[in-house]
């Protein structure tokens, strides 16, 4: 897997953080995962297909969700990850997905990309179709959101 | 499979012509053609169709008039308008009325069959979704029995708006001209079972156990899938899916807020496969 894969969901992060009200998008660790990927608490898998194939895994904890959530909702307290938050956060990664795949088609290829599954729980894991991923962070105002892509 | 059945209201027997060609070979069958108003909705008293075309110039009423009076006997009717004319006017009309859809005549079978697939598959509309869901359901249960050679016991099915995995669950993106998700859950122990009985072994390593139900639940959403791409038939409406994602843990919830799904459980001998099939509407 091309290591520039990454670069559209950096590029897409970087752009629409901003618009929810985060003020410093920074790039974190990039690491090569294999296997597994341990949920921190909150997964959300967004599937990609056509010319690129293959799964984002985003990993939060629950308290950044819904930190992320909050702030998506003007500053709207988040007291637990009720429906309003769990919608915000799966709109969140819809909007990054689909802008890195505006950004790949650019780019000359087709992406076209499932609804997102959100996915909660404690202690679990999971398989992203390839058995080497790339590891993302991507810090905003000190919240961390980890990006697994896996693609085939 | 029961055919969805369609009245057409024209007084054109050309009309009526072109309507039942684009409609042939697909899942809809013309149960009923009328010439004028009165007679579209004394047949629709008579024929109770699933979906009706109107045309708008009948000799004995206009057809707007006649969609109203046929959505007063049943509210819940599904009517899209077929004519030559299709304006704004006569769509937003149509729409307060409670008319479906609008074509423009000469219909094209592609447009015609999308637009009914998009109003049967209507958010909230239980016929859609259990219409789609029967694809699932054949595939589902056709390729147990096939690719372990056991039984299926029995087939269940509820609608739900959250799924809680048993252990082992596999996602399946749909995206195209529709948007969803297939899941497969099985227990951790049914898993094993079921694998020994897909590779035809006593022992089998966690990693075939993954590799085995992942690749089954591409089968059946593969099956499933290519079923309702034959129906839908131009490429342009074509559904198509992402590689499968596997999620390994108990008590997980996995949750897709815009969709309500299905869960349907399948028993075996060797204990209950679970699939999960849900659908947020066109694009």
């Amino acid at each position: 897997m091309d290591v520039k894969v990454i670069n559209p969901f950096i590029d897409a992060i970087m752009n629409i953080m901003p618009q929810l009200g985060f003020q410093n998008v920074v790039k974190g660790k990039l690491s090569v995962g294999e296997q597994f990927v341990e949920s921190k608490g909150i997964t959300v898998l967004v599937g990609l297909t056509d010319q690129l194939r293959g799964n984002i895994a985003y990993n939060f904890t629950e308290a950044t969700a819904m930190s992320i959530a909050s702030k998506m909702m003007m500053g709207m307290p988040v007291a637990t990850l009720d429906d309003l938050a769990q919608s915000a956060i799966s709109e969140l990664t819809n909007m990054v997905t689909g802008n890195a795949a505006t950004r790949f088609e650019k780019d000359g290829l087709r992406v076209d990309i499932s609804p997102p599954s959100l996915v909660v729980g404690e202690n679990f894991k999971l398989k992203v179709s390839s058995a080497k991923f790339l590891v993302v962070e991507m810090i905003a105002d000190s919240l961390v959101i980890e990006l697994n892509i896996g693609i085939e | 499979m029961n055919k969805i059945r369609v009245l057409i209201v024209d007084d054109s027997p050309f009309s009526q012509r072109l309507i039942k060609d684009a409609l042939k070979e697909s899942k809809y069958e013309v149960c009923g053609c009328a010439g004028t108003g009165s007679d579209g909705i004394r047949q629709y008293r008579e024929l109770q169709p699933d979906l009706v075309t109107m045309d708008l110039t009948l000799p004995d009423m206009d057809g707007l008039e006649c969609c109203r009076e046929l959505l007063t006997i049943d509210p819940a009717g599904k009517i899209v308008v077929v004519s030559a004319m299709k304006d704004e006017a006569i769509i937003n009309r149509g729409t307060a009325i409670g008319v479906k859809a609008f074509f423009q005549k000469p219909v094209k079978s592609e447009a015609l069959l999308l637009g009914f697939e998009q109003i049967i598959a209507e958010k909230g509309n239980e016929a859609g979704q259990q219409h789609f869901l029967e694809y699932f359901i054949a595939a589902f249960t056709k390729n147990i029995i096939d690719m372990t050679g056991m039984d299926v016991l029995s087939v269940d099915h509820s609608k739900i708006q959250s799924v809680v995995s048993h252990g082992l669950g596999v996602v399946i993106g749909i995206t195209g001209s529709q948007q969803g998700r297939i899941m497969l859950d099985v227990s951790m122990e049914v898993a094993q079972e079921f694998t020994k009985k897909l590779l035809g072994t006593d022992v089998v390593a966690d990693e075939d156990v993954y590799n085995s139900i992942s690749e089954f639940t591409n089968i059946i959403a593969g099956h499933s899938i290519s079923e309702i791409n034959n129906v839908l038939k131009a490429k342009e409406f074509e559904i198509r899916l992402t590689p499968p994602s596997i999620i390994i843990g108990e008590s997980i919830a996995i949750i897709n807020p815009k969709m309500t799904s299905n869960t349907v459980t399948a028993k075996t001998a060797i204990g209950s496969l679970h699939m999960n099939v849900g659908f947020v509407g066109g694009k």
